[in-house]
């Protein structure tokens, strides 16, 4: 039991990161229907700028907020120079441009912040390890995880009631609805795209300033593991689909914590890989995907 | 009000000598339209005579080559779709066009997007709602999943929330059962006497020459007859061609 409750906490920790940078995903492939792999790269800008913000104040939430707002203006820069001008074509040309922006912009903090070796973020109050005690168990937690969960929680309560609630996400769910329909009710559909952009990245900011807060280090290259999960994360909860983009990133966070902790390690990619294998072999359009999603 | 002669009324939508198409190939070659203020025009044609294109034209989904589109006397010329719907021109999209996914209160809600803040949205979606009651009742469901004559009222009724000007209606007999056609050209009589200003795409002419005021018909990209409603329902060449013989 012991065992138990301390991996499911960690996995709740791990996979609320997995979530933000999920629930971004599933924003972009359902307004601009692109293969979008420059997300990695937004998440570290932001994970860089936490750093900063760090180091020069030791407030975690001005980490926060510097880290989301960098990262969001960054994605509106990725929307303007790789996505926008190849609206429309191939999506395998979105996924070179894509690419392309994301390795420019790693390579351009590896070769100007301390050539790319891996920092710590400063261990002050986020690494400070709380005890819990529940009915004779004790839990641990550091003070960074208890605020991957609190912000993680924070942070898609806001998506939500944005995309549900305002005007902007209204219009966003229209233009992935039907992007010709909206235009037809007097949507810009290019600013519509570029908004959904910039909170995809915003979310993707928060995350790398919550990842330099529980790993050990970070460095240009640390988002590009955890885009690739978010990519599976967003197929096994559904293309498009918000809440199936949070319970996939928490499902997939502690599968691996559980597989970690009662078996090994290094079979913690290999369970959660084949978990998201087997459902999405029964259910092809994921846990809470409503219909196939291509639509040409 | 009918016996005022339409020309010395107000043009809502002002169409002059208008040519467009799509890349170089030219679809409409230089047509007069005009709807003024009040009425429904109905635009008649054959499969293929350019009806959707000139719609496109004027609404700005298509560049115009030549020629004018004025709503209210206002060049639209530099006005891009977006500006233009913002301007008051409301259309319903050929093949009904929901929003699938969206509940039927979104939809309703995304055709007053151009007038989001208005404080007067509330009251129109009242108003819509009260005009057909059944998507009251399934306000909550996802429009896609509606009746193809449902789905018709719910596209009108998301057009008028923006209390537009001048509301296009492409083809909206498209496919639904006679009865139901019926039913939804009441509605759009009822357009009229509420004082809405309607042209109306169709290519059943025989029931858009019943609702209309004047019409216009479209054969390969030109107008070749215009007149009031009952003028054009007893030409022979609409009665040979559009009518079958009746």
């Amino acid at each position: 039991m012991q065992i138990f409750l301390q991996q499911f906490v960690n996995g709740l920790t791990i996979g609320a990161g997995y979530a933000l940078v999920a629930v971004g995903f599933t924003l972009i492939f359902g307004v601009l229907r692109v293969v979008y792999l420059a997300h990695s790269a937004v998440l570290v800008v932001g994970a860089y700028l936490g750093l900063f913000a760090l180091d020069w104040s030791g407030s975690i939430p001005l980490a926060l907020a510097l880290g989301t707002v960098g990262a969001a203006l960054m994605g509106l820069v990725v929307e303007r120079v790789a996505l926008r001008p190849v609206a429309g074509q191939n999506h395998l040309i979105s996924l070179v441009t894509t690419v392309s922006i994301a390795t420019v912009i790693q390579e351009t903090l590896r070769l100007s912040v301390q050539h790319g070796q891996p920092i710590s973020y400063p261990t002050g109050a986020a690494a400070v390890l709380l005890r819990f005690h529940l009915g004779g168990i004790e839990l641990h937690l550091t003070v960074g995880q208890l605020a991957v969960m609190v912000v993680t929680l924070v942070l898609v309560v806001a998506l939500t009631l944005l995309v549900q609630r305002t005007w902007m996400g209204r219009s966003i769910r229209a233009v992935a609805d039907n992007p010709t329909i909206a235009a037809m009710l007097g949507v810009r559909v290019k600013a519509v795209s570029a908004q959904t952009v910039a909170v995809a990245s915003a979310l993707a900011g928060a995350a790398g300033v919550l990842l330099g807060l529980t790993l050990p280090a970070i460095d240009p290259y640390v988002g590009e593991h955890l885009q690739f999960k978010a990519l599976a994360v967003v197929l096994f909860g559904g293309l498009g689909s918000v809440p199936g983009a949070v319970l996939g990133g928490l499902l997939l966070g502690l599968v691996e914590a559980l597989a970690a902790g009662y078996l090994e390690t290094s079979y913690r990619d290999l369970f959660a890989f084949a978990a998201m294998v087997l459902i999405l072999t029964f259910r092809p359009a994921g846990l809470l995907g409503r219909r196939p999603v291509e639509r040409v | 009000m009918h016996d005022t002669t339409p020309l010395s009324r107000l043009a809502v939508l002002d169409v002059q000598g208008l040519t467009c198409g799509y890349g170089r190939t030219e679809i409409i070659h230089g047509v007069d339209l005009r709807v003024h203020q009040g009425e429904i025009v109905c635009l008649i044609g054959n499969n293929g005579a350019g009806k959707s294109t000139l719609i496109k034209a004027v609404i700005g989904a298509i560049p115009t080559l030549k020629g004018q589109v004025r709503l209210r006397g206002e060049d639209l010329a530099r006005q891009d779709m977006a500006a233009r719907i913002g301007r008051g021109i409301a259309v319903v999209p050929e093949g009904r066009g929901v929003l699938a996914q969206l509940s039927v209160a979104d939809n309703l809600l995304m055709g007053g997007y151009v007038r989001r803040g208005a404080p007067w949205l509330d009251e129109e979606m009242a108003r819509i709602y009260a005009l057909f009651p059944i998507l009251a009742e399934r306000r909550h469901q996802a429009a896609g999943t509606l009746s193809g004559g449902e789905q018709q009222m719910l596209v009108i009724g998301r057009a008028l929330m923006s209390r537009p000007d001048l509301l296009i209606l492409d083809e909206p007999s498209f496919g639904l059962a006679p009865k139901i056609v019926e039913s939804i050209f009441a509605v759009i009589e009822g357009l009229r006497d509420a004082g809405n200003t309607v042209l109306l795409v169709e290519q059943n002419a025989r029931i858009a020459l019943r609702v209309a005021d004047r019409g216009y018909v479209l054969a390969s990209g030109r107008t070749i007859l215009d007149g009031p409603a009952e003028r054009l329902s007893e030409d022979t060449t609409v009665r040979d061609i559009y009518l079958g013989s009746g």
